[in-house]
């Protein structure tokens, strides 16, 4: 199951390109702000082209929140699997910050379904 | 031409597998039309086969669809053969979604319809959005539960991907297992050639 620890001095940050058959479930998420400057909000977006549809027959760049964290000045948010669970990444994995903060840094693990 | 496997209640004596085996037998009804003369009436048995797996996924957004045609036309998915003499059997499943599919063959002809008029199925319509549609748990990923049969130049089969309401974007994944089935025409088959033979019916024969 891959994993990546990222400082977010610049947003976004890609952690996992989009897997054409499958979904990208994370499962587990550690926001450590102990050494970030300010109270941060971190966001992991969903970012996919869909495909063509009766609807939709010329479809752009989409990027979906998928989940919003606020973690305090000096504190830790831990998201494990459970609470993960339902959390599907349909195209590319990314998460962006309010304001860039090299002292802030995340980690996401994953599988795919 | 299209066949469902329901699942199982119970399973007595030797199982049988799922897929056309090297040396099974396989007879095209008499309703094929005369523009299949390399098929239509006849009997075969498989010399061999070869399983060639594929995935095919899209994102698509809610209450919208796309068709998604099996053949090898401009657009196709290019999953029919181009020699006579091969049968392709493809097993179709999917991984879970909130999306369902409804087969038309050739375009714009339902394969799934009930007898009163008009009760066929169509997405866009709320009383009939669900008429005759497979859902991922009807033919798991793992498990693939419906059966295609596609021999050289049949009509294009559709496949209308729907992703129903209740999410923003769902992802589309088909598992797809083509057993290509290299056709032995036998002219005088036995009784019990026949017998054993796994009859491959045309779509018309589906749709009464």
């Amino acid at each position: 199951m891959p994993s990546l620890a990222q400082t977010m001095a610049a947003t976004p940050r890609v952690f996992a390109t989009e897997k054409q058959n499958a979904k990208i479930v994370p499962s587990q998420i550690i926001v450590d702000n102990e050494a970030g400057a300010a109270q941060r909000v971190i966001t992991i977006q969903d970012v996919f082209t869909p495909a063509i549809s009766n609807g939709d027959p010329a479809p752009g760049l989409t990027t979906v929140d998928r989940l919003i964290i606020t973690v305090d000045n000096a504190g830790w948010a831990t998201i494990a699997a459970e609470a993960l669970k339902e959390l599907e990444i349909l195209g590319q994995l990314q998460v962006t910050i309010d304001v860039a903060d090299a002292g802030t840094i995340v980690t996401i693990s994953w599988g795919f379904k | 031409m299209i066949q469902y496997l329901p699942t199982p209640e119970a399973t007595v004596g030797a199982t049988l597998p799922k897929l056309l085996q090297k040396g099974f037998f396989v007879k095209f009804t008499d309703e094929w039309p005369d523009t299949l003369p390399h098929v239509k009436g006849k009997f075969f048995k498989i010399a061999r086969v070869n399983e060639v797996n594929q995935d095919l996924s899209y994102i698509l957004p809610s209450n919208d669809f796309r068709d998604l045609d099996f053949s090898n036309q401009t657009g196709g998915v290019n999953l029919y053969p181009e020699n006579t003499r091969t049968l392709y059997e493809v097993a179709l499943g999917f991984k879970k979604g909130n999306y369902q599919v409804q087969f038309y063959i050739p375009a714009g002809e339902f394969v799934s319809r009930l007898e009163q008029a008009g009760m066929v199925p169509d997405v866009t319509v709320a009383a009939r959005k669900y008429l005759g549609a497979f859902k991922p748990e009807d033919s798991p990923y793992e498990d693939k539960r419906i059966l295609l049969y596609f021999v050289k130049d049949l009509e294009p089969l559709i496949a209308r991907t729907f992703v129903d309401t209740g999410c923003d974007f769902c992802k589309c994944v088909f598992g797809i297992t083509v057993n290509k089935c290299y056709l032995e025409e036998m002219r005088t088959p036995t009784s019990e050639q026949l017998a054993r033979s796994k009859e491959i019916l045309y779509y018309s024969q589906l749709r009464w």
